[in-house]
């Protein structure tokens, strides 16, 4: 029997698509695509904990993924909370620090940033579209067990401590990130071969800021995670 | 269509093709050269692989233009960051690469 073909009775024509939403459909197409190259990391933004978050962002492009976080929202004029959402919705892959839950000495008050973020991206996980039902966290904290204590609700997920050990968290993000590679089509350095290049990174970090007249302490997150990036291109394994 | 893997072997005549299997060789050709270029065409033809032998009658080489069980693995990639940097791009690569250089 031979087919109709379209224009004929009895076959619906597709809908042109206004041109208005067609780069909104090249958006969410491109969104979609790097969907699963995307790391959202949730963690303190202090002085003090920005030894363990540059080795994360570090470990995170040495893996071949894309570290995203809410200090983007810095740049973008946007408000924060809808930004940090935008971001959990584009990252299939999600690093959550709780280790900032302790009182602040000052204000007498714990954060609340960290589990808030994760809750949000829990939520994502179970009430989003299809695809966001795939996300996978990984959950870190100083102790293993303290979470218990302040966030019972989330009792069962494997919970990693790094003790505040930058060489510790490259080697936990990098052997979680290598289960969702394939290692038959990939290679990719192992923990304590991230750790060292990390070490080489930090001793040319401020000798590169020099040249570019950046100031190595107040480095903003985009200007370190694309110094990062260059350097890694740079350095080939 | 076969799918047979092709073989470079040697003959006192020369080099020939012969089928994985087969016991007579499918053609004889002077020089190793000539018969490895055919074998190639077979191979491609056919997304199989072609295997060349040795004077000692050793698999020296061996090229799968088919469905490789072990294909060559890739480096993984590395991404730029989605919020781009302030400072132009080919700077930090031109500051990345003396620093580099130095090292």
């Amino acid at each position: 029997m031979r087919l109709p073909k379209r224009g004929e009775v009895g076959v619906r024509e597709k809908p042109e698509l206004h041109p208005l939403r067609v780069p909104e459909r090249a958006r969410q197409q491109r969104v979609r695509r790097e969907y699963g190259q995307n790391v959202f990391i949730n963690c303190p933004f202090d002085i003090a904990y920005s030894p363990i978050f540059k080795a994360i962002v570090f470990a995170v492009h040495d893996m071949g993924f894309r570290p995203r976080c809410a200090l983007e929202a810095r740049n973008a004029g946007q408000f924060r909370l809808d930004k940090i959402l935008e971001i959990i919705a584009q990252c299939r892959y999600s690093i959550h620090d709780l280790s900032r839950t302790q009182v602040d000495r000052k204000t007498r008050l714990p954060r609340f940033n960290m589990p808030f973020e994760l809750g949000l991206d829990l939520g994502c996980k179970k009430f989003g579209s299809a695809f966001q039902r795939e996300k996978v966290s990984l959950i870190l904290d100083v102790d293993r067990y303290r979470y218990q204590k302040f966030i019972s609700d989330i009792a069962g997920q494997d919970i990693d401590a790094h003790n505040g050990d930058p060489r510790k968290v490259i080697i936990i993000v990098r052997n979680w990130l290598r289960l969702e590679l394939d290692p038959l089509k990939v290679i990719t350095p192992g923990g304590k071969q991230i750790a060292k290049r990390y070490d080489q990174f930090r001793r040319a970090l401020p000798v590169i800021c020099s040249k570019l007249n950046w100031d190595t302490n107040t480095l903003p997150f985009a200007d370190f995670s694309t110094a990062v990036a260059i350097w890694i291109k740079a350095n080939p394994l | 269509m076969s799918r047979r893997n092709i073989h470079v072997v040697p003959r006192d005549t020369g080099w020939a093709l012969r089928r994985e299997g087969n016991v007579r060789p499918t053609s004889v050709y002077p020089t190793q050269k000539d018969a490895v270029e055919a074998a190639r065409r077979i191979a491609i033809n056919e997304q199989s692989e072609m295997v060349i032998h040795g004077r000692d009658g050793r698999i020296r080489e061996r090229d799968s233009y088919g469905r490789d069980p072990y294909p060559p693995r890739e480096t993984r990639r590395v991404l730029l960051p989605k919020t781009a940097s302030k400072t132009d791009r080919k700077k930090i690569e031109k500051a990345v690469d003396e620093v580099t250089q130095k090292r």
